[in-house]
């Protein structure tokens, strides 16, 4: 079996269990890993309704220099989740929905152990912001973002 | 000495307009939304950028849309009115200005975002 990299495990998982999660109103397809976060269509569904979205896509990798153990080393492994919708503006469409996929997320990840992966001894979510709210009220977008984290502890070679 | 010679509408201008295309407007205020059938609408520039938000490439494909403020009537645009062309695409306004010489009202000059999934 080909080595799989940490981070790729990480994201994997992330996506599976926002899929598991059943959030009304977004297909599984529409949860996606990504090299860099983007809604291009081309990135997207093939549906015509490409939105709403949840990205995934990995972040710079924290070392603290001195993490860890006399053999071992901390390493974190932070990636982006990225919820997009389009409410064009209105105060009401979609809000309570995508504030509860937002909890339900955060909730299923946060404190919690990624399993099948032993290495990751701990996820962590960071908040950002629950809505940019330039992007809503220039284009009326709905742009939330997560960063959710996993704490390793890797024996040193 | 006050001019004498008699005001000029250009209002109507539009009317020398061609290509245009049938549009409705989608005005919402407060809870009422009133829609403005537009017989004569031109599509201007278009273009797609991408711009950077909380670290997502959101793309934009805008459009630019002249429309005749006599079709307009009373109405005006504000952002988050929708535009919906002939092939049934929302464009959702961004901004809007409202073009006019001297005391005539020529045309709103609207800067719409195509819609997601639209």
């Amino acid at each position: 079996m080909p080595a799989e990299s940490l981070h790729m495990q990480l994201m994997e998982h992330i996506q599976a269990e926002i899929v598991a999660l059943d959030l009304v109103g977004i297909p599984n397809g529409g949860v996606l890993i990504q090299k860099r976060l983007s809604d291009q269509e081309k990135y997207l569904l093939a549906s015509p309704n490409n939105y709403p979205v949840i990205l995934i896509a990995p972040e710079t990798e924290t070392i603290q220099p001195n993490g860890g153990t006399n053999i071992e080393d901390d390493i974190g492994y932070p990636v982006s989740v990225v919820i997009l919708d389009d409410d064009n503006q209105d105060q009401d469409v979609n809000y309570d929905r995508n504030l509860l996929w937002r909890q339900q997320i955060i909730r299923n990840l946060h404190n919690h152990h990624a399993a099948g992966i032993p290495s990751i001894r701990r996820l962590t979510v960071t908040p950002g912001a629950v809505i940019d709210p330039a992007t809503w009220s220039k284009a009326g977008l709905w742009v939330s973002s997560l960063r959710v984290n996993a704490e390793t502890r890797n024996l040193r070679p | 000495m006050a001019a004498t010679t008699p005001q000029i509408s250009y209002a109507l201008d539009w009317h020398w307009w061609d290509n245009t295309e049938s549009v409705t407007a989608s005005l919402t205020r407060r809870t009422t939304t009133t829609t403005v059938t537009i017989s004569d609408a031109f599509r201007g520039d278009i273009s797609r950028t991408a711009g950077d938000v909380l670290g997502a490439e959101l793309v934009a494909n805008s459009q630019i849309w002249s429309i005749p403020a006599s079709l307009m009537g009373v109405n005006e645009f504000v952002q988050g009115d929708t535009i919906t062309d002939a092939d049934s695409v929302v464009w959702s306004v961004e901004g809007a200005v409202l073009v006019t010489l001297g005391n005539s009202k020529l045309y709103w000059t609207v800067a719409t975002n195509k819609r997601k999934g639209s």
